[in-house]
């Protein structure tokens, strides 16, 4: 198994590094680097959005879950796709009508640039690093459990494609990337569905009477309650609404909507995003359940208990079994597939980080808006150079220890610090510079603070009840911003909405 | 043009002069598609908040009625949390439909007004 993986992965790779080759030549300007010259049409962005979305996390995290503690686990599936509407209707076009490369542009626009730039600049950062750095831990214990290589190994790997892939190919590299994944992911995903329904005769009542029947299992696999994360209610609601609400202010997401040629496109891309979205989560119950039921959560338990490789085997299974070519060959594909998906996944975040750092900080704040092209783009290339070897050395600073709550941490910034400001940003004519500061760095010290003072770090101890703080330190990034708006004066925001309210919502004016 | 522009007065306490940001923002076709934007957006959101709230009452606070089998072994809890799928999509696929028939023509009216594109 080992080695046609490895094949199959190098063929995939193969494929990716000649997309870079094609995409270097392509990339002459920053509007090429950070936003693939706006030539991407919606169904490709709609792709290239799932692509940021389906990552390892939802490919075989899910399933994994499932089949540890039953239908609990779909909440990811249902509210990671759902988040896709709030991101349509309140962001997808204003953004595309109002900005330029980042999510910055946008809330700067009507406040002061000297004080709300830097300070989205180094949390749109943070963000995609702490999303960043997991993904690439989880990379390298993937290798380990699927390839067999050491999990250091597959980490520098992981991060030296990432480089490559964005240093010289930029953003139309990383959009044709996360289209070829999210096409083979949703053709892999389809033939396992099919290959699962197939042994209960494509009858869903013969699957859930196959767990509820099952020794090892029951009908409590069918109901909500099983998994501890969500035990009580507040937990439950509270990781709802931080995955609802959190993925529309993603930086790597929002930087997607700048790689449209128009709003119409935005609007478009978003739904696409949506309807390809639906198709993958819709199947997630029949990975995990099947995977339970056909291979055993003992099994999958003993290999790996973080159920990480229910999916693969689960693949196996149903396509001959072990030891078959067919059962081989298809593991082996769902394996290239999901370390590509990690790929890929990192990709987006390492552009977002590097534009953060590049045009955000340096290009705007440092130089003042003042830098000859081919001086940006080398900058823009250096910042993803340099943030690749920093997510490398960061990664292998903390393999060993559990970080998996970064990411969990980079959501709940997100929510807390970044959504207010953008929606108030949109929507709201009272914003102010000193409220939307207040929001973003108490929002962001709160998110922290929660996350820290969490179960996930203080475990029994813990300080702070919820694993997931959003629904306590959402309303107060909220609360932080309007407060500090109210109560201070800014007449340049004001007179300035009526521009970002007009641009953002009609597209007068828009960057083309 | 059917929509008239008002003449912006000028608030002396401001001390800017009005620009046509403002004159398009003053404007009655933007408040039209201001108007008509949230009149979906508002309650398509309150709509989604709705259908997740009543999801997450029946799971924590009603487990019978979540564990009651509806067909064989399917229950409500899974039929509810499926059908989210294409409520979700609908939603989506309304509010494109809308602002596609209902709103573009209107901006397309708004950039007619202010072609030369208002100055920056």
């Amino acid at each position: 198994m080992n080695h046609l993986a490895i094949a199959l992965f190098l063929v995939l790779i193969a494929i990716t590094l000649y997309i870079t080759y094609w995409s270097a030549k392509r990339v002459k300007t920053t509007t090429d680097f950070y936003a693939a010259g706006r030539q991407i049409k919606g169904w490709q962005n709609g792709l290239a959005i799932i692509g940021e979305f389906l990552t390892a996390a939802a490919f075989l995290g899910i399933g994994g879950l499932i089949s540890f503690w039953g239908v609990d686990g779909q909440i990811y599936s249902i509210t990671w796709f759902a988040s896709y509407l709030v991101v349509l209707l309140l962001v997808a076009e204003p953004i595309r009508n109002s900005g330029k490369y980042t999510f910055a542009d946008i809330v700067s626009y009507r406040l002061d640039e000297r004080v709300i730039r830097p300070l989205a600049a180094v949390n749109a950062f943070l963000i995609s690093l702490m999303y960043l750095i997991p993904q690439m831990v989880a990379a390298g214990a993937l290798s380990k459990l699927l390839f067999g290589v050491p999990a250091s190994t597959g980490l520098v790997v992981v991060g030296v494609l990432m480089i490559i892939y964005i240093t010289f190919g930029g953003m139309v590299a990383a959009t044709w990337i996360q289209v070829l994944k999210a096409m083979i992911l949703l053709c892999g995903a389809y033939i396992l569905a099919f290959l699962v329904m197939r042994q209960f005769h494509f009858s869903i009542n013969a699957l859930f009477a196959a767990v509820a029947n099952s020794k090892d299992l029951g009908t409590a696999w069918l109901e909500p309650g099983r998994w501890p994360m969500v035990k009580t209610p507040i937990e439950r609601l509270s990781l709802g609404f931080t995955l609802l609400f959190g993925t529309a202010a993603l930086p790597h997401v929002l930087m997607r909507f700048y790689t449209v040629p128009t709003k119409q496109h935005a609007q478009g891309s978003a739904m696409w995003s949506l309807t390809f979205m639906m198709m993958f989560h819709i199947l997630t119950f029949i990975f995990g359940l099947g995977a339970a039921v056909l291979v055993g959560n003992k099994v999958i338990k003993a290999l790996d208990a973080g159920g990480n490789i229910a999916v693969p085997l689960l693949a196996r299974t149903v396509a001959g079994g072990p030891g078959t070519l067919s059962g081989e060959l298809f593991m082996a594909f769902l394996v290239a597939v999901a370390f590509i998906t990690i790929i890929a996944a990192t990709s987006g975040l390492c552009i977002a980080a590097s534009s953060a750092f590049s045009y955000d900080f340096w290009f705007r704040v440092i130089k003042r808006g003042q830098q000859e092209h081919a001086g940006q783009v080398r900058t823009a290339r250096l910042a993803a150079f340099a943030i690749g070897v920093l997510a490398i050395l960061g990664g292998l600073a903390v393999q060993h220890v559990n970080v998996a709550y970064l990411a969990g941490m980079a959501f709940a910034i997100a929510a807390t610090a970044n959504l207010p400001t953008l929606i108030f940003s949109l929507y709201w004519k009272g914003l102010t510079t000193k409220g939307a500061f207040l929001g973003m760095l108490g929002g962001a010290l709160v998110a922290v603070l929660c996350v820290v003072t969490g179960p996930a770090i203080m475990g029994k101890n813990a300080l702070f009840p919820l694993n997931n703080p959003g629904i306590v330190s959402v309303p107060i990034g909220f609360l932080l911003t309007y407060l500090g708006s109210v109560f201070t004066q800014d007449k340049a925001s004001a007179v300035k909405f009526r521009e970002l309210a007009v641009r953002s919502r009609s597209g007068l004016g828009a960057e083309s | 043009m059917s929509t008239a522009v008002p003449k912006l007065k000028p608030k002396p306490d401001l001390r800017v002069v009005p620009d046509k940001w403002a004159e398009a923002y003053e404007s009655a076709t933007f408040k039209e598609i201001s108007r008509k934007r949230f009149s979906f957006v508002i309650p398509a959101l309150l709509s989604f908040s709705a259908v997740f709230l009543v999801l997450w009452i029946i799971q924590s606070m009603f487990p019978a009625v979540a564990r009651y089998r509806v067909y064989g072994y399917v229950n409500v809890n899974f039929i509810y949390t499926m059908a989210i799928f294409p409520f979700v999509w609908i939603l989506g696929f309304l509010f494109v439909r809308y602002i596609r028939s209902k709103v573009y023509p209107l901006e397309r009216e708004l950039n007619r007004q202010f072609e030369r594109g208002p100055k920056q």
